[in-house]
């Protein structure tokens, strides 16, 4: 580190004016020094991470860093390992063989537990308890909480502050574990299948709460079933798939990526004859709705036309998210 | 109490303190659970030891008091270690205050406090029976010793409860920790003098826990069937230790 010595010698040869110059310039260089290393700390690091139970293994050897300040989705089938992973970020359970960091630390440490605000799937508070009171004791744990009239604005729980958990809403219970979550200013958080069973508007209000969180450099991790929901939030999306990553890229990059139109309409020609037709990636039936994978939309269509003049019910449209990962995880996609 | 954000609702506070708060608030709002914990040992007592007293009516009212203020002690311990731990555990709320910084301490503080709060209810109202409808007399001293040592001897049954409580799930734990419970009560002569069974049962009752810490606790009295103070100690000591390591075994093997 000759940076840091240099202003130290020249603070020795200095006059005493120069002196307190100096010892601000030696202030400023460890500050942006150490400013640098925890910038450049990624949020998590995950290495050759691996949880055996017994002989099962649920996950295999994963890679994995995130920055901070990111939004990562991480999706996959029941079983695919998303809880594991998540439990091992938690401190909860300790890997099989691998490491994983938190902001450098290792996961279960005091100076992790601090920084990480967590919403599990399925949690029950304690039922009789109300929700200031929930609050007021959750807070108690952290050293820098969260201002609490401002934890109570963001989760908008004013109106049932005074009410026993148990009276509450689905909707009004995810809210008290959200606030919960939030109740140390987690620098990352983790919210698994946070929006599971909620009303279309009400999951629309947890999303702007969480952009907003992450406009104000929240690193968030988050699992759910709702693409619509990744879609709309997330920057990065990761895949997985039996223990193992098998994808990893920005959200908008997958979605691209297995981006086609899909045709739908109601014909009498069969599959045979439905993927003679150049340019067809994938049909699929739904009562007697048959929807054609493409990509060369005219092509198809007017070759289409043409071999049945009669087909009715006719759409286009471009796919979603929910598409494309249909493409990604069924395994003709893989080839 | 207010509904809007008061500040003073939101004074930061001790986490221990916040702790045992809810946890009374939790017992006081669930009566239908904390009540019975009071109940059982108190009408036990009214009908074995106070209304069927017979002739050596004053010594059984004193032994039986002691005896039911040690069954009186342990319930509270483990049932709100063994029941509501495996409750919470199940619940997901013990996880979500394992992630957090809490200190374990803070949570089985509260436990304790809550097994020692009931359990010195319980022996207070055992003894307020003895007193009025009984007709005993007993110093307070000799009152205030057999209710710390009653206490103290509870607190392995708190850890026996814990490593139940993080072992089975929350619809088995009831019944497992009744069984044991009550197994543990009957056979060290908690619920009825132990002259009462035949000589093979007195020899099992030297293996149980609770055989000892009865005999700790009738000591106050000179009711002790056996003058050996420092095994029986010694005992309830190693019963401790072994439930310490059994309960953090169980602890750190739950996920």
């Amino acid at each position: 580190m000759p940076f840091l010595i240099y202003p130290l010698i020249l603070n020795y040869f200095h006059s005493k004016e120069g002196l307190q110059l100096h010892s601000f310039t030696i202030k400023f260089v460890i500050q942006s020094y150490l400013k640098d290393k925890i910038m450049n700390t990624p949020a998590i690091s995950l290495k050759g991470l691996q949880k055996n139970y017994g002989p099962i293994n649920a996950v295999k050897g994963i890679n994995l860093t995130v920055n901070k300040g990111a939004f990562i989705a991480l999706i996959g089938e029941n079983g695919a390992g998303k809880t594991t992973i998540l439990a091992m970020l938690m401190g909860l359970i300790t890997p099989s063989s691998g490491s994983v960091t938190i902001l450098g630390h290792t996961p279960g440490t005091k100076s992790v537990q601090q920084k990480i605000g967590v919403m599990l799937q399925r949690t029950e508070l304690p039922s009789v308890l109300k929700v200031h009171e929930l609050i007021q004791l959750f807070t108690s744990y952290y050293e820098r909480p969260y201002d609490l009239t401002d934890l109570i604005k963001l989760t908008r729980l004013d109106d049932i502050l005074d009410r026993k958990y148990q009276a509450l809403s689905g909707g009004q219970q995810r809210r008290v574990q959200f606030a919960i979550a939030l109740c140390g200013q987690p620098e990352i958080l983790f919210l698994d299948e946070p929006t599971v069973g909620l009303d279309m508007n009400i999951r629309r209000e947890f999303w702007q709460i969480l952009s907003d969180l992450k406009k104000s450099g929240t690193t968030i991790i988050l699992t759910s079933h709702y693409l619509d929901e990744i879609e709309a939030l997330s920057d990065r999306l990761i895949i997985l798939k039996s223990g193992e990553i098998i994808a990893d890229d920005m959200t908008s990059n997958i979605k691209k990526r297995a981006q086609h139109k899909n045709i739908t309409c109601s014909t009498n020609l069969d599959d045979i004859k439905l993927k003679a037709i150049p340019g067809v990636k994938a049909i699929t039936k739904s009562g007697r709705l048959t929807t054609i994978a493409t990509q060369q939309e005219n092509q198809v269509l007017a070759e289409l036309l043409s071999a049945d003049p009669n087909l009715t019910d006719l759409s286009v449209y471009t796919s979603t998210l929910e598409d494309a990962l249909t493409n990604v995880l069924t395994p003709a996609a893989k080839n | 109490m207010t509904t809007t954000t008061d500040t003073k609702t939101f004074k930061p506070a001790n986490p221990y303190f916040l702790e045992c708060k809810m946890e009374l608030f939790k017992a006081l709002r669930t009566p239908q659970f904390s009540l019975p914990t009071i109940a059982m040992p108190l009408i036990f007592y009214l009908i074995f030891g106070v209304m069927l007293a017979g002739d050596d009516g004053q010594n059984r009212v004193l032994y039986l008091l002691t005896t039911f203020g040690m069954f009186g002690a342990i319930g509270p311990a483990i049932f709100g270690f063994g029941v509501y731990v495996a409750t919470e555990r199940h619940s997901g709320w013990l996880d979500l205050k394992k992630i957090s910084p809490m200190p374990l301490s803070v949570y089985l503080s509260a436990k304790l406090f809550m097994a020692s709060l009931f359990g010195f209810i319980v022996i207070s109202l055992l003894t307020t029976v003895a007193i009025f409808v009984g007709g005993l007399t007993i110093s307070i001293q000799a009152w205030l010793s057999m209710a710390l040592i009653e206490l103290l001897c509870a607190v392995p049954f708190g850890l026996l409860g814990m490593a139940i409580g993080f072992s089975v799930s929350p619809q088995a734990a009831p019944a497992i920790v009744n069984i044991v419970f009550m197994a543990m009560s009957v056979f060290g002569g908690l619920l009825m003098p132990l002259n009462v069974f035949p000589d093979s049962l007195q020899t099992l009752a030297w293996g149980l826990p609770t055989f000892h810490a009865a005999q700790l606790s009738l000591s106050v009295f000179n009711f002790n069937s056996s003058d050996n103070l420092l095994l029986h100690t010694l005992f309830l000591f190693g019963f401790t230790v072994i439930m310490a390591i059994i309960a953090n075994i169980a602890h750190k093997k739950d996920t």
